[in-house]
């Protein structure tokens, strides 16, 4: 029996993390992966999301397990910093392969 | 896939994010106009000491006004991000090699004073030099000094405006040694200076500061 070729499956449309395929919550991944950690404000700034809307968001991929807040201070003022998890950044890889394959799937 | 999401593309723009504010041309510009008073020091050396206190008073306050405009205008707009470990490296380096550069600059300045104060005016190698290819010379290695110096830097923090500002600071530099006069490196300081404020007003409107929960009260 042969280990069956997983590049050369179908990727079915229930394999997209729809945690992180909301753009908004991708745009937040995407910046969180390549940075260290940020604090709201540089998120705001960088993507053009509100507070609201970026606050949404941030609860959405905490619940997840995706992101990590933490919270302390700078000086006197108080400072929130968001970073990927682990977790977070393993589901965003997956994520791009599967984007990737599923892509390269559709026909020219 | 790849075209939607270049993510080098996006930690670049991230990064070179924080040179929007145009301090960094304020500070450098700033800081040419004050050093060229030391240019304008009378030929007899009168009120030397003066000229030198007011130049480093000038110094200190162009060095507040970069540091404070940082601390309470831009990140407060602009918040805080912690890059990679690639970053850091990079910052480390432009840190020993800017180390280096300071080494060579004083090297040169006290193999000047001891040409000058020691030699006298007994020539220090056989090769005939006149005084004009001297001045020539003097000129050529303080604008590379300065020149590539600032090119290190824009190198390394990827501040693009900064090869626009290393070759406005090796000409100011150049011409100031070389014809004496400090109008030179006036020009470049205003030339440097002058986009800069363009650039922190632009940049002030551009960036309002952020409601106060996104400061302090975040999920």
């Amino acid at each position: 029996m042969t280990t069956p070729d997983i590049s050369s499956r179908v990727v079915s449309h229930n394999e997209i993390d729809r945690r992180i395929h909301e753009p908004a919550r991708f745009q937040v991944m995407a910046l969180l992966y390549v940075v260290e950690s940020a604090d709201f404000t540089f998120i705001m700034g960088q993507l053009g999301l509100t507070w609201g809307n970026l606050s949404a968001h941030i609860t959405k991929l905490e619940e997840g397990g995706y992101v990590a807040i933490e919270k302390g201070f700078k000086g006197k003022r108080p400072q929130t910093m968001l970073s990927l998890t682990e977790q977070g950044r393993q589901a965003f890889q997956a994520y791009r392969q599967t984007m990737k394959q599923m892509l390269d799937e559709i026909p020219e | 896939m790849s075209q939607d999401l270049n993510l080098k593309a996006i930690e670049r723009k991230a990064f070179r994010s924080f040179h929007q504010d145009g301090l960094w041309d304020i500070y450098i510009g700033g800081l040419m106009l004050v050093l060229s008073q030391m240019f304008s020091i009378p030929e007899n050396g009168e009120d030397e000491l003066s000229y030198i206190g007011f130049t480093l008073l000038g110094v200190g306050i162009v060095f507040a006004i970069f540091q404070l405009g940082k601390k309470y205008i831009t990140t407060p707009r602009m918040g805080q991000v912690r890059f990679g470990a690639e970053r850091q490296k990079r910052k480390i380096t432009l840190g020993w090699i800017m180390g280096v550069y300071v080494l060579v600059t004083l090297g040169l300045f006290l193999f000047s004073l001891y040409v000058w104060n020691v030699a006298g005016s007994e020539p220090v190698t056989n090769v005939p030099v006149s005084p004009s290819l001297e001045r020539v010379l003097v000129a050529a290695l303080a604008a590379l000094i300065v020149g590539t110096s600032m090119i290190v830097i824009s190198y390394f923090r990827e501040f693009m405006r900064g090869y626009y500002i290393a070759l406005l600071m090796g000409c100011g530099f150049f011409f100031t040694l070389l014809l004496d006069k400090t109008i030179p490196m006036i020009i470049a300081g205003a030339l440097i200076l002058v986009p800069g404020l363009v650039l922190f007003i632009h940049f002030l409107r551009q960036h309002p500061l952020p409601p106060q929960e996104a400061m302090h009260d975040n999920p």
